[in-house]
């Protein structure tokens, strides 16, 4: 096992290696940003824009802007703001708070409601609740959340009043855009349980349960609901690594704070720094998260493992 | 309160989705957008102050927009361009991803794992985080957007190709074409990739769900270049701006999307259920 974490852990650190590296060469090799643009619109002369970027660092050949870079982000320095000369780490950090509560509470909202989705369909399927499961499972996958979530602010915040639409601070003001949001990453979830349930299903072992005189119940949460969780467990890390995408469009629908919204305009800014600093921390997110579900993986299943190790 | 649960013992034998309703989905709005320019429709581009904001009637069967242009005129000319971005998005996810994904499978060893780490580099990017970077670098317009789903498709479509060729890869009957001496790119087209073309189909059908998905939302937050042009993502986010006071708006294109993105589903599912039928 623990060579498994350690041949895991070694992987995602090159990944994130590799993907901070491909977003930094990217996003420098480009001509014209942010502090170009911002200056001549100013009237500034060419030297005064030429000693503005030399003074961020931006005059230097690259690989040495590629060393500091890479040694500014093992210490966790993402650089500054070409715009407003902030730290992005503390662009990031007023940010962050708002795009975790969001996420988290996507997220949570999502796996309950996709496991169940997931488990009525696979269960009931020819029978009335299976169909609707179903449909909704259909449509959290095919409608799009910037569709989805004007309807549902025009039916619970404009017509029938009942929750905030947007803005952000209280949970109240949190229900809406999370249980949106939740519902879309629901639908993969739904759709994975659904099929991993019902593979599981066909297995022989299901059939001596009945054989040895256990229960439905019993069987179904403990033998088939166990055996039919790693893909499941999978899917939700694959998700959660997702969301940081999924905010982006639910911030500018609900008008809320968050990490999104500072994407969002730092693209139209062409501000490459915060783009950048966004971008590497996404990567990150969704490494670790899915080594962390690997290594779930490998202990729940040690076929898994063994097979790795050999 | 006891729920009732059912058998669950599961039978294999399970009916395979059928690819009639998809098919006929996805032709019906590729038909109705395609005759857009026949249909004597009002231009979708031109403004026409009075009739902003008029709600359906004979004259407008969908209403009209914040600027006065028509909702159906819209509606259809944006599918075409929606549909023409996704479809060309799709295609540069698929058509090198198919190629890395089988070399990579096909050949294994260092090949393999360089341009799988390479893959896995690009899949740690959050989907539309890495369209939204793309966009960044190349500056909006539909032809960025097109890329950027492609390149946010791409490593997915990879992967999946590389799974499909190491399933059959080991199969007897290819290691029989090696001994009787077929060379390897005979082996490659004739041998393998016939045999794992329900994969691919069905991958591709997801690609392209993704492809409308993706680009719609960069048209939507606003990076698909001129805002004359319809796009149903852009008129979706025209459409929120004023939805309380003309919902009728936002409806057409955020059906049609749905509507569109199912049948690829559907159509994938298909095709996943015929490889199933086969092995």
């Amino acid at each position: 096992m623990w060579r498994f974490m350690r041949d895991r852990l070694l992987t995602t650190l090159l990944t994130v290696w590799g993907a901070s590296t491909l977003a930094f060469l990217v996003l420098r090799l480009l001509p014209g940003d942010a502090i170009t643009n911002q200056m001549l619109q100013g009237g500034a002369s060419p030297a005064t824009i030429a000693a503005r970027r030399a003074a961020m660092g931006l005059e230097s050949p690259l690989p040495i802007q590629y060393v500091r870079f890479l040694l500014d982000l093992i210490r966790g320095d993402l650089g500054y703001s070409y715009l407003t000369q902030q730290p992005v780490n503390a662009l990031i950090g007023e940010q962050l708070g708002a795009t975790i509560s969001l996420a988290s509470a996507a997220l949570f909202i999502a796996i309950i409601l996709g496991l169940a989705l997931g488990m009525i369909e696979a269960l009931y399927w020819p029978r009335w609740p299976g169909q609707i499961a179903s449909a909704l499972n259909v449509l959290a996958l095919a409608a799009p959340i910037y569709w989805t979530g004007t309807l549902a602010i025009y039916v619970f915040s404009t017509q029938l009043s009942l929750l905030p639409a947007t803005g952000s601070g209280s949970p109240i003001h949190l229900l809406l855009p999370a249980g949106v949001l939740g519902f879309h990453v629901a639908g993969s979830i739904a759709r994975v349980t659904r099929t991993s349930l019902r593979r599981i299903q066909e297995a022989p072992f299901v059939r001596t349960a009945y054989a040895k005189g256990l229960r439905s119940s019993q069987i179904l949460f403990s033998h088939v609901l166990r055996a039919s969780f790693p893909p499941i467990l999978s899917i939700i890390a694959l998700q959660t690594g997702f969301l940081l995408g999924g905010t982006v469009i639910t911030e500018m629908i609900f008008v809320r704070q968050g990490i999104g919204q500072l994407l969002q305009h730092a693209v139209i800014d062409q501000d490459y720094p915060v783009v950048l600093g966004v971008v590497v921390l996404a990567a990150i997110t969704y490494s670790v998260v899915n080594t962390l579900a690997d290594i779930g993986h490998g202990l729940l299943d040690p076929r898994l493992r063994l097979a790795e190790e050999s | 309160m006891r729920i009732p649960l059912p058998d669950l013992i599961g039978s294999a034998q399970r009916q395979p989705r059928p690819f009639a309703v998809p098919v006929m989905i996805l032709s019906i709005v590729v038909v109705i957008t395609l005759a857009a320019p026949l249909l004597n429709l009002p231009d979708p581009r031109t403004a026409v102050a009075e009739a902003h904001l008029r709600p359906p009637s004979l004259e407008h069967p969908f209403g009209t927009d914040a600027l006065g242009r028509d909702v159906l005129s819209r509606t259809l000319w944006g599918g075409q361009q929606t549909l023409l971005v996704a479809l060309l998005g799709a295609g540069i996810a698929i058509l090198p991803g198919l190629v890395l994904g089988v070399m990579a499978g096909y050949n294994q060893g260092w090949t393999d794992r360089l341009l799988m780490a390479g893959m896995d580099i690009l899949l740690a990017f959050p989907n539309l985080l890495l369209g939204l970077a793309t966009i960044a670098l190349i500056g909006p317009g539909r032809f960025s957007i097109a890329l950027a789903v492609g390149l946010a498709g791409l490593p997915a479509y990879a992967r999946v190709a590389r799974a499909a060729v190491l399933m059959v890869r080991s199969a007897p009957y290819i290691d029989a074409a090696h001994a009787i001496g077929v060379p390897p790119g005979q082996i490659l087209l004739f041998h393998i990739l016939p045999n794992i073309r329900e994969s691919l189909f069905s991958f591709a059908g997801v690609s392209l769900s993704w492809a409308i998905l993706n680009g719609a939302a960069l048209a939507f937050l606003g990076f698909g270049g001129d805002p004359a042009i319809p796009d149903w993502g852009a008129m979706l986010n025209e459409g929120r701006a004023v939805f309380r006071l003309a919902p009728w708006i936002a409806l057409p294109p955020g059906i049609a999307i749905t509507l569109t993105i199912f049948a690829a589903n559907r159509l994938a599912d298909a095709w996943q259920d015929t490889a199933g039928h086969r092995i």
